[in-house]
Parts: C-alpha cells; sequence; structure tokens
C-alpha cells in the first residue's frame, strides 16, 4: 500500500518542509501561485500549500506568522486573512490535541473545529469540494470511520473527533433522470410521466441505506413512497429540507436517485399549482398597462395616479430625467434615509406577518 | 479593542428580561458612517493607477488584484483544446443558471463553467427572500424608489427600474421552473417588509429562499438539453479579438488535473458573484468558499469599466462564535422579527431596522469604544437578543428561522435560550462592473450579471434585491447574448493583458501578484494537480 | 467477464471422480440412479444418524461455498438445538458470481447425489425441513431438481427418512430471488422466510435462531453434494482423495485465458500449476501468466509466484489469499488488470443490498473511480481516494461483501499499482 501517512502539525512553527517537496510539473505559471495577497507571509504560505505530496512523501507543515490583529473595527490594516486561520485554529486557546485521518494524513487539530477547517490548517491538498461552509449547498460529502462503523456525512457539520478517519468523496455522478419542466404538459398525466421518468421509483427494497445516509435527517424512503403514490405535494414537503449532497442518490441500491424524486415532488407542485392572486392580478395589470402605453411614453390611463403603473419603455428616457410616475413625494419623505418603519416600544410583539408599514409614521 | 467585555462575564450578566434602556438617538448619520464603517477607513481606499477606471477610488487589496499580472501567456495556450460555443457562462450560482437558462430557452447552445460545483454559491446561502412589488398597496415605483433611496442614490436609475419592474415576472418564471414560495391560506404569496422598504415586498421559502431558488435552478440546468456543465474548472483569463477590444471567449483551467481549455463563443456572461472570500480589510466573511472577485478581475483587465470599488456592504449580523461559523449570516429577518442589539453593557445602542452600513458602523463603534463582548483580541461582537424574542414570541425560532436552528443547533447552541454574538461581516459587493439594461458591459461580447455587476444597489443594497437582480438581469443578459448572432471572432487573442502589461510598466506598477485569486490560500492546498 | 452460466458440458480430467463420476451425471433420472446403488447413504444413515456427524467431523469435510468453515461445528450446533418447533437445512445454490459455475452443474447433471445428501444432513441434525434454495436463472438446474424432487417424492426413500427422523420430512424446491447477496447465509433465510434477502448479520446464529427463528443449517450445494460419499465409504476413504492434509475432492471452476475453461474435480491441494496448465490445457496463445483472480466473495490476487500453492484453504490462506468457492479466473499478459478489476468492481456495487452505506456508497465509489480510471479520465486524487477507501472499509458493513471488494482492489493495488498509475491522465 503506497497510501503517505505523516503528521502534519500545525502549531509546529519550526517544522521545516519535507525534502523532496514536488511542486507542481506543469510548464504552465500556477494560478494559485502564491500571489493571492501584498503580504509576503501570506505568499510564502499558500506556495506551501500548493505542495502535492507524492505518495509516501510528507506534507510540510504550514508556515504559520504570528497572528497578527484583525481589521475591522481596529485600524491596523496590515492583518491578513492568515490570521484569521489563527483564529480559527486557536478555538478557545485549546492546543490542537485531537488526533485524527484525513484522506490517509495524519491531522492534529484543536477541538471544536469542523473537518473542514482541520483539513485546511492541515494542508490536506486536493480538497476542492468545499461550498458554503454552513451545511447547505451539499458540496462537502465525506465518508467517515469511527471504530469499526463507517457513515456518511459533510465535512463543514462534522466536528473533529479523536481517532476519527476521514475520506473525502468524488462528487456525485451525473444525473440519470432527464425530464424538462416544460415537457410536462398540463399535469393531468403527471403520474404516468412520473414512472416513465423515475421507473425505479417504484422498486424500492426498503433497505433504508437512503435513511441513514442523509445528513439532514429527511425521511427520504417516505418520501420516495409518496411521490411513487402520485402525492407530489407531500413528497416535496417531506424533502423541503434538502440540500442536494446526492448521499441518499450513492446509497440506493436501486438507482432511485430519492434527491432528484423529492425535487420533481417540489417542482411540480410549484409549477402546476402555485397560481397567487397578488402575483397574477399585478403581471395582469402590468400587461394591461403596456398595452395602453401610448408611444410618447405616457399613460393613457387617466386613473394611473394611484397603485397602477404604466409600463413605459425606459430606453425613451435619459437616466437624469427619471420618470415620477407618482405624485411628487411628501415632503421629507424622500430624504428619509433612516428607513425607521416602526417605534421601539412595539418592536417586541412584531411578527413577520404583522409587519406593516405606517406610512404616516415616517 | 482589548477592552469591551468578556465573554464568560457578559453570558452571566445577560438577562433576557432586563431593562434594555432607553433607545439612544443617533445624532449624525453621516459621522458615524465616517469614523467607524470599514469603507471609510484611513488608508483602505485607494486611487486606481491602470485601467478602465484609472484615478478612482478603490478598496486597497481589491485594487491590488485589479492590477495583478495575468497567469498566461498565449505560449501557454498551444496545444490547448478548444471548445466552441453560442454562450459562455463563467459562474454557477443564481446569475449564472437564470443567463445559462434564458440563453437556452432563447434557442443557444450553452456551456456553463463553474469553479466548484454548479450551486456553490452565494445565492444558496441567501435567507431573507427577493423583492417584488405584487402586493395591492405596492407598486414598481416605490420598489424603484426604495432601491434607489437605500443606495444613497448612486445607483442607476435605469437599471433599477428595469430590475424593479421584471420583478413579477420573475417570480413567474422562478414558479415555472418549479420554486416554491410561502403562501397565505388565501393562495396570495406571503410578503413581508423588512429594512429598507416601503410596502410588505419581500417574498420567501421560510429561511430557505435561496437554497430552493438554487436547487432549483441547479437541476433545471442539469437537464437542460442545450446546457453543458463544466465543474471545478474556473475562468484564468478572457480572450479578446485581434485588436484586444472584444471579448470573445475565455481560458478554462481545470481543479482536478490543471488542464487548461480554451473556449470561443460570442458572448461571454460573467456570473462570478462576490469577492468576500478575499476577506478586504481584514473582515470575516459570510461568502462561500469561492467567491474571490475572479470575473472583476478579467472584466477590468479586457477594459471593462466598473463602479463603486470602495463600497461594499458589511452585514452587520455575521456570527463570531463558533469559529466555522465565523462570519456566517443570521438573517435581517430576525432582527425585522423584533431581535434587538445589544451591547455588553445590556443596552440598546442603535435602531435595529436601520440601513445595514448604519447598524454595523454602530456595531463596530460599540466594539471600538469598550462596550462589546470579548472573546479575545481577534473575536468581538455584541448580543443579537433571541431569546428576548423568543420570550415574546414563543416557537417564532424555530418555525420561521429552521436554518439558523439547524446551523446552531449542530454547535451546541440554541438561540432560543442564549443571545448569539454578533459583529458585522463581509457580505455584498455593492458595485461591479457597469452595465446596461442588457447586463452589457463596456467591453464589447462581455455581459456581468449578479454580484459582479455594479449599478443597480448604488452604495447600499437592500434586502431582496440581489435574488431579484440575479434572476432579472441573468434572464437579460442570456437573452440579449444568444440575439448576437455575429459570425464569431476570427481569432482568439490575449492583446488584453499585453494592453495592460504595457500600462502597468509604464505605470512603474509591481507585477510581481498575479490574478485571479480562485481560491483563498487557506483553502488552496494542492488543488492545482498535474 | 465471460459468463459460464450456461456451459453444461465440462471436462473432468481427474483419475478419480467422485461428484463428477459418470454414475452421477445421469440427471434425474431416480430409477438409474437406484440401480447405479443410489439411496444407500440414506439407508444407512437412517439406521444411525449420531454416527453420520462423526464421520463428517473425521473426513473433515469444510463448507465448499466460499467459506471453508469444517462442517461438523454447524452441523453439532444445529443438532445440539431443539426444534422451535421445526429445524430446517437450507442447501445454498443461489451461486451468482463471476467465474464460479460449479453447483449448477451439480444441480443439473446430479441432483439425486445432492438431494440425497441434503436427506442425510437432515437426518443427522434433526432438520425436518429442507429448502433447495436455487437461483432463479438456473433454469436447467431448477428444472433437473424438480423433476428429480418430484420422483423422490414418488419414492420409497422419503417415508424411510421420515421413520428415522421421528417426523415428517419436507422438501421444498425454492428459486432465489435473483440478487447475488441472496447468497449470503443469514441473507438466505430472509428470503426463505419471504422478504427481501438483506443479510440480517450474526449474531445470532443460524443454528441458533434461523429461519422463523428455528435452528438452520445452510450448506452449499458442492459441500452437501459430498455427504453421501462420506457415508458410504467413509472418513478414512475421504481423507485420502485429498492431497497433504486437506481432504476429499474439489470442484474448481476455471475460467479467463485458457485453452479449456470449465468445472474440474481434482483432490483438495492439487496446486494451481496442474489446474491452469495440466487440466486447462495452459494460456491461450502461450502467453505468459499474469495474474489469478480468485472467485467468490473475497476475491484476492494470486500471481506467477503463487503457481505452485496447494489450492486448499490453509495453503492459500497462508498465502494472504482465499480459496473462496474455488473459482479461479486467469488473466494473461495482455490483458488489462485496472478493466478486470473494475469490471468486477462494478458488479460488487450492483450486488450491494443497500443496508450499510459504507457498502453501497463504498463500493459505488469505488467503482466509479475505477472506470475513471479505466476510461482514461483518472487522477491521482482518485487513486489516493481508492486507496484511502480500501484502508477505512474493511469490516464496516453487516456481511462480507465490502471486505471482499476491497481485499480485490488493495491485492490489485499490491501486485499491480504501476498499471494503474499509468492508466491516470497526465501521470
Amino acid at each position: 500500500m503506497t497510501t503517505g501517512k505523516t503528521t502534519a502539525n500545525v502549531h509546529d512553527r519550526n517544522a521545516a518542509p519535507d525534502g523532496g517537496t514536488c511542486h507542481a510539473r506543469s510548464p504552465l505559471p500556477n494560478p494559485l501561485d502564491g500571489t493571492t495577497s501584498h503580504s509576503t507571509s501570506l505568499q510564502e504560505t499558500a506556495a506551501k500549500s500548493l505542495v502535492i505530496p507524492q505518495a509516501g512523501e510528507g506534507v510540510p507543515s504550514p508556515q504559520s506568522s504570528p497572528a497578527s490583529g484583525r481589521g475591522g473595527e481596529r485600524e491596523d490594516r496590515s492583518s491578513t486573512p492568515e490570521s484569521l486561520r489563527e483564529v480559527h485554529v486557536n478555538e478557545s486557546g485549546q492546543p490542537p490535541d485531537v488526533a485524527l485521518t484525513i484522506n490517509g494524513l495524519a491531522v492534529n487539530a484543536s477541538a471544536g473545529v469542523t473537518l473542514v477547517e482541520a483539513a485546511w490548517h492541515a494542508g490536506v491538498p486536493q480538497i476542492t469540494s468545499v461550498g458554503c461552509m454552513e451545511g447547505v449547498c451539499g458540496s462537502c460529502r465525506v465518508m467517515l470511520r469511527r471504530g469499526k462503523e463507517v457513515t456518511v456525512g459533510l465535512a463543514c457539520q462534522t466536528f473533529v473527533e479523536s481517532g476519527i478517519e476521514v475520506v473525502f468523496m468524488p462528487p456525485a455522478s451525473a444525473p440519470q433522470h432527464h425530464y424538462e419542466i416544460n415537457d410536462l404538459d398540463d399535469g393531468w398525466d403527471l403520474h404516468a410521466r412520473f414512472h416513465k421518468i423515475f421507473p425505479e421509483a417504484s422498486r424500492c427494497r426498503h433497505c433504508h441505506g437512503c435513511n441513514i445516509a442523509c445528513p439532514k435527517g429527511i425521511a427520504v424512503e417516505n418520501g420516495v413512497a409518496q411521490a411513487a403514490a402520485g402525492r407530489y405535494r407531500e413528497a416535496g414537503e417531506t424533502f423541503f429540507e434538502c440540500i442536494m449532497c446526492e448521499l441518499c442518490d450513492s446509497a440506493c441500491p436501486e438507482l432511485i436517485a430519492p434527491a432528484h424524486v423529492g425535487l420533481f415532488s417540489r417542482r411540480v407542485t410549484a409549477h402546476f399549482h402555485l397560481r397567487p392572486p397578488n402575483l397574477i392580478n399585478r403581471l395582469e395589470e402590468l400587461r394591461q398597462n403596456k398595452s395602453k402605453t401610448a408611444p410618447d411614453g405616457r399613460s393613457k390611463d387617466a386613473t394611473s395616479g394611484n397603485e397602477t403603473r404604466a409600463r413605459i419603455p425606459l430606453s425613451n428616457f435619459p437616466p437624469e430625467k427619471a420618470p415620477h410616475l407618482n405624485p411628487p413625494p411628501q415632503a421629507g419623505e424622500e430624504a428619509n434615509v433612516k428607513c425607521t418603519f416602526q417605534s421601539s416600544g412595539e418592536r417586541a410583539n412584531a411578527s413577520l406577518r404583522d409587519f406593516q408599514v405606517n406610512e404616516k409614521n415616517e | 479593542m482589548s477592552n469591551g467585555i468578556p465573554l464568560a462575564e457578559a453570558l452571566a450578566n445577560y438577562r433576557a428580561d432586563a431593562d434594555l434602556g432607553p433607545l439612544p438617538e443617533v445624532a449624525d448619520i453621516d459621522a458615524l458612517l465616517n469614523t467607524y464603517h470599514p469603507d471609510h477607513l484611513r488608508d483602505s481606499v485607494i486611487k486606481l493607477t491602470v485601467g478602465a477606471n484609472a484615478g478612482e477610488d478603490c478598496q486597497h487589496e481589491l485594487a491590488g488584484l485589479l492590477q495583478a499580472e495575468a497567469f498566461i501567456d498565449e505560449a501557454d495556450l498551444a496545444g490547448t483544446p478548444v471548445t466552441d460555443i453560442d454562450v459562455l457562462v463563467i459562474g454557477g450560482g443564481g446569475a449564472g443558471c437564470a443567463a445559462a437558462l434564458a440563453a437556452a430557452e432563447s434557442g443557444a447552445r450553452v456551456l456553463l463553467a463553474t469553479k466548484l460545483r454548479l450551486g456553490d454559491s452565494n445565492t444558496v446561502m441567501a435567507e431573507g427572500g427577493i423583492q417584488a412589488a405584487i402586493e395591492p398597496d405596492d407598486s414598481i415605483q416605490r420598489h424603484i424608489q426604495d432601491t434607489l433611496r437605500g443606495g444613497h442614490h448612486a445607483a442607476d436609475p435605469a437599471l433599477v427600474s428595469a430590475m424593479a419592474e421584471d420583478g413579477p415576472e420573475v417570480l413567474r418564471w422562478l414558479i415555472r421552473q418549479g420554486m416554491q414560495f410561502e403562501q397565505t391560506s388565501s393562495g396570495d404569496l406571503h410578503t413581508r417588509r423588512a429594512g429598507g422598504m416601503s410596502a410588505a415586498r419581500l417574498v420567501h421559502c421560510r429561511d430557505y429562499t435561496g437554497l430552493e431558488m438554487m436547487r432549483v435552478l441547479r437541476e433545471a440546468v442539469i437537464q437542460h438539453r442545450s446546457i453543458e456543465v463544466w465543474e471545478q474548472s474556473p475562468a484564468v483569463e478572457l480572450l479578446s479579438n485581434e485588436t484586444g477590444q472584444k471579448c470573445v471567449g475565455a481560458v478554462l483551467t481545470s481543479l482536478l488535473d490543471g488542464q487548461l481549455r480554451i473556449v470561443r463563443t460570442r458572448s461571454v456572461i460573467l456570473a462570478t458573484g462576490g469577492l468576500g472570500r478575499l476577506h478586504l480589510n481584514g473582515f470575516p466573511t459570510s461568502n462561500h468558499l469561492g467567491a474571490t472577485g475572479d470575473g472583476l478581475v478579467l472584466a477590468y483587465r479586457i477594459g471593462a469599466k466598473l463602479c463603486e470599488l470602495d463600497s461594499f456592504q458589511y452585514h452587520p449580523t455575521g456570527l463570531v462564535h463558533p469559529s466555522h461559523l465565523s462570519g456566517k449570516l443570521v438573517t435581517e429577518g430576525v432582527r425585522a422579527a423584533g431581535a434587538l442589539l445589544v451591547n455588553g453593557l445590556g443596552h440598546r445602542f442603535i435602531d435595529e431596522l436601520q440601513p445595514r452600513d448604519v447598524v454595523s458602523s454602530a456595531i463596530l463603534r460599540e466594539c471600538s469604544e469598550g462596550r462589546g463582548i470579548r472573546i479575545d483580541d481577534q473575536r468581538a461582537g455584541v448580543w443579537l437578543d433571541t431569546p428576548r424574542m423568543e420570550r415574546a414570541n414563543p416557537g417564532l425560532l424555530e418555525q420561521q428561522f429552521p436554518n439558523l436552528m439547524t446551523r446552531t443547533r449542530v454547535s451546541g447552541i440554541d438561540p432560543r435560550v442564549e443571545p448569539l454574538l454578533v459583529h458585522p461581516t463581509l457580505h455584498y459587493q455593492n458595485g461591479g462592473a457597469v452595465i446596461d439594461t442588457n447586463g452589457a458591459t463596456t467591453v464589447p461580447g462581455l455581459y456581468a450579471v449578479g454580484e459582479v455587476s455594479g449599478g443597480i444597489h448604488g452604495r447600499n443594497r437592500i434586502m431582496g434585491n440581489a435574488l431579484l437582480e440575479i434572476i432579472s438581469f441573468g434572464r437579460r443578459a442570456g437573452i440579449a447574448a444568444t440575439a448576437n448572432r455575429d459570425r464569431g471572432p476570427k481569432k482568439v487573442t490575449l492583446e488584453h493583458v499585453n494592453r495592460l502589461r504595457r500600462a502597468l510598466t509604464l505605470a512603474g506598477m509591481p507585477m510581481t501578484q498575479r490574478a485571479p485569486q480562485v481560491l483563498p490560500p487557506y483553502a488552496a492546498g494542492g488543488v492545482w494537480n498535474r | 467477464m465471460e459468463s459460464l452460466n450456461h456451459k453444461s458440458t465440462v471436462e473432468a480430467r481427474c483419475a478419480a471422480p467422485v461428484l463428477l463420476h459418470p454414475d452421477q451425471r445421469i440427471g434425474a433420472d431416480m430409477v438409474r440412479w437406484r440401480s447405479l446403488g443410489g439411496g444407500e447413504a440414506l439407508v444407512r444413515a437412517a439406521q444411525n444418524p449420531a454416527a453420520v456427524r462423526e464421520e463428517i467431523r473425521l473426513a473433515d469435510l469444510r463448507g465448499l461455498g466460499g467459506s471453508g468453515f469444517p462442517a461438523w461445528r454447524k452441523w453439532d450446533a444445529v443438532a445440539a438445538e431443539a426444534p422451535k418447533p421445526d429445524k430446517y437445512l437450507v442447501v445454498n445454490g443461489n451461486e451468482d458470481e463471476p467465474g464460479t459455475f460449479k453447483d449448477r452443474l451439480l444441480l443439473e447433471e446430479t441432483p439425486h447425489q445432492v438431494i440425497e445428501g441434503a436427506a442425510v444432513a437432515a437426518l443427522a441434525v434433526g432438520a425436518n425441513r429442507v429448502v433447495f434454495y436455487i437461483n432463479p436463472d438456473l433454469t436447467r438446474s431448477l428444472a433437473a431438481m424438480k423433476s428429480a424432487l418430484e420422483q423422490w417424492q414418488a419414492s420409497d426413500l422419503p417415508a424411510l427418512a421420515s421413520t428415522a427422523l421421528g417426523r415428517p420430512l419436507e422438501f421444498e424446491l425454492l428459486p432465489g430471488s435473483g440478487h447475488y447477496i441472496g447468497g449470503e447465509e443469514t441473507a438466505s433465510m430472509e428470503w426463505v422466510e419471504g422478504r427481501f434477502p438483506f443479510p440480517r448479520g450474526k449474531p445470532p446464529y443460524p443454528a441458533q435462531a434461523g429461519v422463523h427463528n428455528c435452528p438452520t443449517l445452510i450448506n452449499n450445494v458442492e459441500t452437501i453434494a459430498n455427504v453421501p460419499h462420506i457415508v458410504k465409504h467413509g472418513a478414512a476413504w475421504f481423507q485420502s482423495l485429498g492431497k497433504g492434509a486437506a481432504t476429499g475432492t474439489k470442484l474448481y471452476s476455471l475460467s479467463g485465458d485458457v485453452l479449456h475453461p470449465g468445472v474440474f474435480e481434482l483432490p483438495m491441494g492439487t496446486p494451481l500449476r496442474e489446474l491452469i496448465f495440466v487440466h486447462g490445457g495452459g494460456l491461450l496463445s502461450g502467453k505468459p501468466l499474469k495474474a489469478v483472480f480468485t472467485g467468490g466473495p473475497s476475491s484476492t490476487l494470486l500471481t506467477p509466484a503463487d503457481l505452485d500453492v496447494a489450492m486448499d484453504f490453509e495453503s492459500l490462506r497462508a498465502r494472504g489469499s482465499n480459496l473462496g468457492t474455488g473459482a479461479m479466473i486467469v488473466i494473461s499478459e495482455g490483458t488489462g488488470i485496472v478493466k478486470r478489476v473494475a469490471e468486477y468492481e462494478r458488479f460488487f456495487a450492483h450486488s450491494s443490498c443497500g443496508q450499510c452505506n459504507s457498502c453501497k456508497i463504498g463500493t459505488a465509489t469505488m467503482s466509479r473511480l475505477l472506470d475513471r480510471i479505466d476510461t482514461g479520465r483518472g487522477t491521482a486524487a482518485d487513486l489516493a481516494t481508492l486507496e484511502n477507501l480500501c484502508a477505512m472499509l474493511p469490516g464496516s458493513g453487516r456481511c462480507h461483501l465490502i471486505n471482499g471488494a476491497v481485499l480485490l482492489l488493495d491485492s490489485a493495488f499490491h501486485h499491480f499499482h504501476d498499471e494503474f498509475r499509468q492508466a491516470l491522465r497526465h501521470s
């Protein structure tokens, strides 16, 4: 076996890089080659982070410079993103005494950091599957081993544990079920269409693998059953929290692609059933106003003084003569930069639904 | 600053039912902004030396990137595989997907290249909602005015009007694609008001609006027969015609194997999003990993005019703690629902629904003047008083903000019983590439849509306009780009790179830095793999 | 991988075939079978069922479906349990993996041998319900067994057995679900109970709580087929058939790049070299040997350095390999290891039942990465991920499928790492 194992100690500032480090062999300049900021120390750090270890070689310790102050409310302009890395490492000032393995590399991390942070701090190479870092984009799929148990999860939502083994997974494969939502006609034959698009959905073998794999705790198997039974609104609601990480797709032995079944269910619910009166009314108003608009841009509608606005092709107006379709603003209203809409005393009882502007108070 | 109330002490003193004292008046908003807002920090802003915006203000770290060397030379392109396509979209967030879909719907063959995974974006994290003037007591004009006012009247009214007018149609288009929204019991779209709005105009899907939008658009793009998607494929340079005046394509690289690829096209649509991961002025950021302003750099290099390069939105309530959520947002909706901001002394200090720049400046003032709550030298903030709000509205957090609850629960924090420590976070780029109502930049053949473009939000974006902008202008650019049916480029060159090199050399500027950054250095480990 | 699922003609060049003796290879014709001495073992066993177990123990009969586990230990365990209210014997004929095709031959050509062996085993352990559990795709085997069982039911033998048992002895012919995983011991019990064959995991062990919670013995078809001969001729005779410390004969399934693929009954412990070059006629076009995949659920690679290894359980285990079902898939120089391994892993990925994320997602990921490498799209990072998965996955599933999948890949990496590296793009 040629898996390289080495210790990358984030706090070992005196460690020299291992010999024989391998830089990119390409003759092309590396877009990521150490020029990401004005700071020299940052350049060095960036350059080192580009080292690609050969199998069996070590990853050099990332060189840490003393934590400089962070900008923001202070006036220290020399702060660099690297100081943020120091911030992350020093979670509660704890020493990096949690030993784990990421992609075959031994890593030491501080308690309380996520696997993504630990991987970055240790300079684990080739981690490209990170996105939002707050658990909504579904990119950072990992396989985890704790003792004898192997599970799957999201690296940005998993904290370091002693002895845990982590492997970042390759991206999910391309979807195998093809449909374009505009091809779905009027929805009366949706059930038949669904089973043509997702023929496997009715062959669930109830292995529960999808439920176990889901990092959001969604009742995936139920959702698939709901969709297969033609209950798309309910299925869509079951999948509400789905971040499309597609771990359930990977876990399904019948190749059902549950995440896409769920998304289909949500989409057809909106596509066929969401017809909100307020939106439709406004669209109709705009359509009518457009057809009523005179060529010179002024509305023919005598009553356009209130809510209905004429749709005027703005290319007729140079920007400095932006149209005032309303009556001119009340004195003082336009200058109100503060946008204060409610007095503080009422705040505590406000809920979103009750939040209404009271124009007279502005 | 090193003074400030230590976290443990502040937590011990915290009471959800304490008297918060009277709300102090802010005597001079401008003074507050000028003293504390990061855009106004001494030495934060310099003048650009070369390029279409030479002589204009620009944040200094961004200026370094805009005036940096390119990565490649023509020699590097020898033997590089070439792909011809009608429309190239660079960026796989909401704007990129909207542009790709609109172009494909208009009959173009589209290639969408994205740096990471399709859908990795700031869009997916957006919580608050999308603005559209659909209520009877609201109007397009009001939407326009709110936007102009919120942006301190620095925006281009033509762009703002286009966006506001598109609002209802954008919603219809999204619904047709399959996006759900919250409804009232009568079936209307549920609307709510938030900071900067004169009417209830924010349409949403609980606090997952961005996720709902992104997963629908992503699926629509993947499924569309005329759209090809290349993931892990950032752009490292644009291509220009023989005079360097027109954009005719791009050079992409692969994060998986380092292979360069040339794409020749009639129109390039930049949808590269924000630049939070540049950590300007040393701030943490709410942005996703890939937000390094690549499109801005590429656009400037090929000669596009930019605007408001010294104006960035620092969202007031970024989490300070725990570390893995550092900079991540607590949506403004929480304040709109009634949560208050409380300093380390237990007092309110600003009206929470002031525009974001004002609230951010106030928080920075509190921390700077020793009234913040402090973890250590690098981390301080103020309380976002969620327990008090929960007391007044039991169940509200769980019901309306499941995303917030989920994220904090993973770390063992319960916003219903403990207040959240927040600090301003670099959130949004107000300016960007100058565009017209079709999303076209000042460089023929080059479009810019979404956060990378400027002129819509002036110097301060109000909530809900970002999600509207990306769809509105994404679609406009997709349609306009497809309508361009010229015969395509005769030659693809790097002439525009030479032009910049000449300018930098003649101006005596250093050429050691290379741009675009592609990934922040702490995350770049070994990604360029050969 | 070439499928020999429907191949029924077999070269048998060993000196003294037992299971594949011409007297046995007569199909379902019970009259002829009895005239050739069939049924005598059952008569003998009916006189003294307890003695049968002792004979099986002395003969050191092993589980020939892949485990190599001493049969007598399972038999004794089941015999020691009381019926609850039944006891089951499941004859496992769910043979399904590439490269193994011996059980279908026994079922199709020697059904009575198998039935008699099952009846004897049932008596020996006190099982009153016998289930012949057969891969549903083996249509000829099923037809032969059906006919044979019908003739059994019409004969005097069931009554003889039932009398010895003290209660009716019942036979059932049960086609499997068609899933590879159904061949796993505890999975077969799920199917017998009417559910999808998900492996249950052990404990509890089938001997204590098997089908419908009753004590259950599960043995492979080949294992069972040996039973009548041991009863008739004795343990000493059985021991003399094998080489070295091994006992009995083995049906080796030989396939791949050889002149004469087929099933060969040879003394247990025959060297690999003899199987390939004497009986198999050597490699096609005289090409050098590159590797041998051992078939069955735990596949490893043997190389030319292993040509003189005795093909018995202990000798192969000592080499870090496993006899498994006795399948040997021969690869010559000129055949690509990467492609073969990718095909095998695809088989495992397809066969994973889905209960355990580690197995399903693990095999699916390994299969995808190998496909990428095999088709020129793989990177060094892909190779590293494969190696890391090999380190992480063993032992993480409820059954051994994931272990076998990893063993195969691990073994291929160990012997042929360069070939994988060369397949990478831009390497």
